[in-house]
């Protein structure tokens, strides 16, 4: 599944440069593509580009949820915690392991955007500067927060539902939700929502793309991970883990 | 004698099933302690409790007389239920994970292999394994790190009587090395077999505790025959040391006071003129005992 994980999502990031070279041919028009690629690619907006692509809603960052989904309903389902809990872990260690190991994941993942990063933009920008390979280096911090937040959300989820398939459904099911509640609800109170306040530490980019592209209008694109943004992050980290705690304490296993 | 297990008025409920009610009991070192009970007495939940799997609703118990805590887990090695172990790893694997939360080092793995003759298969996912190699291997889970306590439930469930026999022999063994074992069984033959002290559970209430052969040697019943049943019957009635006498064909089966022989009867039969020509004591078993115990009390 890692595994999977990783050649998805290398394919994916190696993918694209590929990909618009392979559009640009057909179009028939290349240099505009050309210009497109190196823009997307470009120090420092790269950062903010490819966490966004490695970490949108719906896509393969949902492949490490359904990682951390089947480590912890398998737990249940071969009932393994309570091995666990009788050899001599208490509930507390237990659930520290699985944060441990949703944190070892989120590393690696981080490490792979990283590395990715690095490499494109080196093969593709046109600056290489200090100042601006380093520029928005935060958004894989705020990468790295999102992410940790995400699979803390699957892990409360999978201890609270037991059943892998269910806590799938559960999830998918939830995915549709938040954006229906997102559109009934208050804009005062939709910020909160978890997977959109996780979502929106890293926004649509702001490419220079679009920029040229948008000419004349001023639309208010995000130029750097906001605190507050981390702040509700974290907050439903620290959430998350709480309530997962709770619902292992007074269990029975 | 030092207390191992200390249990104290414990409770559970299942909404409102009472599956444990009110238990006491403690289990001192050394002992082969059986938890008797049919199906459904609340001897596997009793078990969750002390091993922090379940949380009673009140009550308390300690492990060696300190409030419990992983640490007091890690002294003890336990099998509940089935076998359980991660499928997809091999066996050495799974012995490893337990001996990393035990803290205890990997060279003692291959020791409880041998013991349970599972080396050969040591290699092998666990998915792989037959029922009684996923149950000898759960036995030798248990035995890593030379725990100070056992704790077996219903250990020869689902095994082959050669695989039972094993089984047994190597509780055996193990108590004989002066371990504490807790063995809770539905099986009276297998607590006959391998324990020294007994509770009999039912309905998640203790109906008796003691010694196993206490148990045994309770108000044994007598058979006795002679030429003139009739005439027999008139004489035991007579004999003020008789609590029952059951006809059974041309055989009287009379129950005696505590205390009273085989010898006291045939006496005081001899005394009246008469010659008995069959007389044998019928050891009651216990599971005639558990019978006779469960029915009293219903």
């Amino acid at each position: 599944m890692i595994i999977f994980y990783t050649t998805l999502l290398a394919f994916m990031i190696f993918g694209i440069p590929g990909l618009i070279d392979y559009i640009a041919e057909k179009s028939g028009q290349p240099s505009k593509f050309r210009i497109f690629k190196a823009i997307v690619f470009n120090f420092p907006d790269i950062w903010q580009n490819i966490t966004f692509v490695a970490s949108t809603r719906y896509f393969i960052k949902v492949i490490l949820g359904i990682i951390v989904i089947i480590i912890i309903t398998n737990e249940f389902s071969f009932l393994t915690i309570r091995s666990n809990i009788i050899n001599g872990l208490n509930r507390r260690d237990f659930l520290f392991a699985k944060i441990e190991l949703i944190v070892l994941l989120t590393i690696f993942s981080t490490l792979i955007i990283f590395l990715s990063g690095l490499y494109l933009g080196f093969a593709h920008s046109t600056s290489k500067t200090i100042s601006d390979v380093f520029g928005k280096m935060i958004f894989i911090l705020g990468y790295f927060i999102e992410v940790f937040t995400f699979l803390l959300f699957c892990l409360l989820l999978g201890i609270l539902i037991k059943k892998t398939g269910i806590t799938f459904i559960v999830l998918f099911v939830y995915f549709i939700i938040e954006p229906i509640l997102d559109y009934k609800l208050n804009d005062s109170i939709t910020p909160y929502l978890p997977l959109k306040a996780m979502n929106h530490i890293i926004q649509t980019p702001n490419t220079s793309l679009i920029k040229i592209k948008s000419d004349g209008f001023n639309f208010d694109f995000q130029e750097a991970v906001s605190i507050a943004d981390v702040g509700i992050c974290l907050g439903y980290a620290a959430l998350f883990i709480f309530l997962s705690y709770v619902i292992l304490k007074k269990r029975d296993l | 004698m030092e207390t191992v297990l200390s249990i104290k008025n414990l409770n559970k409920k299942y909404g409102k099933i009472h599956a444990v009610k009110n238990l006491s009991f403690n289990v001192e070192k050394g002992n082969v302690f059986g938890i008797l009970g049919p199906n459904g007495s609340g001897k596997t939940t009793t078990l969750s409790i002390i091993l922090d799997v379940i949380n009673a609703k009140s009550g308390s118990y300690s492990w060696f007389g300190q409030y419990p805590s992983k640490e007091s887990r890690k002294k003890i090695g336990a099998i509940l239920e089935h076998p359980i172990f991660y499928p997809y790893l091999t066996a050495v694997k799974n012995l490893e994970i337990i001996a990393d939360i035990k803290g205890i080092k990997y060279n003692d793995i291959e020791r409880v292999l041998h013991t349970v003759e599972l080396h050969d298969r040591r290699n092998s996912k666990f998915k792989t394994f037959s029922y009684g190699m996923k149950q000898r291997l759960a036995i030798a889970a248990a035995l890593i790190g030379k725990p100070e306590v056992l704790i077996f439930d219903e250990p020869t469930n689902g095994l082959d009587p050669k695989g039972i026999a094993e089984i047994r022999e190597l509780i055996i063994n193990i108590a004989a090395k002066g371990i504490t074992i807790i063995l809770a069984s539905h099986l009276l033959d297998e607590v006959q077999k391998t324990c020294s002290h007994v509770t009999v559970l039912k309905k998640g209430e203790k109906l008796f505790a003691g010694k196993v052969n206490d148990v045994l040697n309770i108000s044994d019943t007598i058979e006795i025959s002679s030429n003139n049943i009739d005439m027999l019957k008139l004489a035991v009635k007579e004999y003020d040391k008789v609590t029952d006498i059951k006809k059974e064909l041309d055989l009287l089966v009379v129950n005696l006071k505590e205390g009273t022989t085989t010898f006291d009867l045939n006496n005081f039969l001899v005394n009246k003129g008469i010659i008995l020509s069959h007389l044998t004591v019928r050891k009651k078993s216990l599971e005639q005992q558990f019978l006779g115990l469960l029915t009293e009390n219903e």
